[in-house]
């Protein structure tokens, strides 16, 4: 994809001024729908002189004392003697009728792409490493009022519980299942599935940790392992910080590999509402109230109905009059929803 | 002079990458930078919202590129560079545990989604329009086929900006969504 398109800085600052005509801010818009680069830039420069940072940054690139004259010949020069090949050298020669017919490389990173959530596709591919730790305390017990919590603020994360001695146990949950919470969020422990991973690298356990990891050097494994627990544990704790996007886009890799995982699909439909992605948000919460494990069952349908509300899907007002009716935890909150006056 | 001549530069962007990986020369990474330096500051800014922050992390995204492009095949330099950018806000986001400004974001679009170019999306369109929301159908209406901005949308419906843009993204993609699910000859649109 070249750059034909006129999306200089100053061009950028003109839009977000108004100084546009219509016609020209349909045509940049148009051209960002299909540009996810030039979507997040306009949005990054909602707020700034993008022509001036910009002149900013590019005196500060030609500053910076040209670190990949260094670089680039280096490893050049261990690609040529490792193999990289002599077409390659060749074609530079000839420029400029140079092949790009190369193929996108296979992404290494978290791919961003949330609405491929429920993909069944069994590769996943996971680079979340660093020093960082979610240190989430863990409680091995189950609410006394599972099924009818506080209910998890949009706005700012409530506790479900600030006295632990509130906590008890109840066998109505499958074995293997335990609800414990992380950041004061009821979360569904599988430590004990039935059916293991279909990979190797979710370790499963939450004794299992960091220390696990093993860097894969091929593209078509993951590049990193990470427990289950811990990966979910980092999810749930940016929820809790309202940090929706990375939220979501580890219960999107999470949905990748177990499609029916409630945690992420309770979590990351509500990080997707969050982020007014209200379909997506509607589908993944319908999917946790659907779930045989009716741990989210209330939340989900209530914030189901939010989704389909805010999108004008008649449906949302009709799942809020059954919640309404049934007397249940969220009926006040669906009243007030259905009638805000 | 380094940049002097790059906006004259006849060269596409995968014939400047192609070039840089395999001549390591400067001025190609120059060109790089000078074309796509400005919006991968922009997706910084979005992440980072601290300019100082977002400045740096420009800079350590093009150094981080430059090192892989020679062992990386890239056929679309700024969908790559973008991915490139994203990731690595993210990570420095996960670091200090940030918070991200959840108002200024919004998922990305969907691979589906980037198979369909909007004329594409315009032909089909008709077809399609009954089964979309309605306040997404309105909007993507306006926008495809009567071709009016954001801006005069919002003063049409009444709705505010963000509103529409999340109508006209969300439509554009479950319309994807749809024009990709058609049999092949119909719609499979990236191999027309």
């Amino acid at each position: 994809m070249n750059n034909q398109q006129d999306i200089s800085p100053e061009r950028i600052n003109s839009y977000h001024q108004g100084k546009l005509t219509p016609l020209e801010e349909h045509a940049l818009e148009k051209t960002a729908l299909v540009n996810p680069l030039l979507t997040d830039a306009l949005e990054g420069f909602e707020h700034h002189d993008a022509a001036r940072l910009t002149s900013k940054l590019n005196k500060r690139w030609r500053g910076s004392g040209y670190w990949w004259m260094l670089v680039l010949p280096v490893t050049v020069a261990l690609a040529i003697i490792m193999g990289w090949p002599a077409s390659q050298k060749d074609q530079a020669k000839s420029a400029p009728n140079l092949s790009v017919d190369k193929g996108l490389e296979e992404p290494t990173e978290i791919p961003l792409h949330i609405t491929e959530t429920r993909l069944t596709d069994s590769s996943v591919q996971i680079t979340l490493s660093g020093p960082e730790r979610v240190y989430a305390e863990k409680y091995l017990a189950i609410t006394p009022r599972e099924t009818a919590p506080e209910p998890i603020s949009l706005k700012k994360p409530e506790p479900i519980h600030t006295n632990t001695n509130q906590i008890g146990m109840r066998g109505t949950h499958d074995s293997g299942e335990r609800i414990f919470h992380i950041a004061h969020y009821r979360v569904v422990d599988y430590t004990d599935r039935q059916n293991p991973p279909a990979i190797d690298t979710y370790l499963g356990g939450i004794t299992a940790d960091r220390e696990n990891e093993t860097e894969v050097g091929t593209t078509d494994k993951p590049t990193s392992e990470i427990a289950y627990n811990t990966l979910l544990r980092e999810a749930i704790k940016a929820f809790a910080a309202e940090q929706n996007l990375l939220c979501a886009t580890i219960m999107a890799q999470i949905l990748k590999t177990f499609p029916d995982d409630l945690n992420a699909l309770f979590y990351g439909g509500m990080a997707q509402l969050r982020m007014n992605n209200h379909d997506l948000a509607a589908d993944l919460l319908a999917a946790a109230e659907r779930h045989p494990k009716q741990v989210f069952r209330q939340e989900a349908a209530f914030y189901r109905a939010t989704a389909l509300m805010a999108i004008g899907n008649p449906e949302g007002k009709e799942i809020m009059k059954a919640i309404e009716a049934r007397g249940e935890f969220y009926s006040a909150r669906a009243k007030e929803a259905l009638d805000p006056n | 002079m380094l940049f002097g001549r790059t906006n004259k530069t006849p060269l596409t962007d995968a014939q400047t990458v192609a070039l840089l990986s395999s001549t390591g020369k400067r001025k190609y990474a120059g060109i790089l930078f000078e074309r796509f330096g400005a919006r991968v500051l922009g997706v910084c800014l979005k992440y980072l919202r601290q300019t100082a922050d977002a400045e740096d992390a420009t800079i350590e995204v093009f150094e981080h590129a430059f090192k892989k492009l020679p062992q990386t095949e890239v056929l679309d330099f700024g969908a790559w560079i973008h991915r490139i950018a994203i990731n690595h806000c993210l990570m420095k986001l996960r670091k200090t545990l940030r918070e991200i400004p959840t108002e200024q974001i919004e998922s990305q679009e969907a691979d589906d989604e980037q198979d369909v170019t909007t004329d594409q999306l315009r032909e089909k369109l008709p077809l399609h329009m009954a089964s979309l929301p309605e306040g997404q159908a309105r909007c993507i209406k306006l926008f495809f086929l009567e071709e009016k901005s954001y801006r005069q949308i919002a003063d049409l419906t009444g709705m505010d900006l963000k509103t529409v843009k999340s109508h006209i993204q969300n439509g554009k993609r479950n319309l994807a969504i749809k024009l990709k699910a058609e049999p092949a000859g119909r719609g499979h649109l990236n191999h027309e």
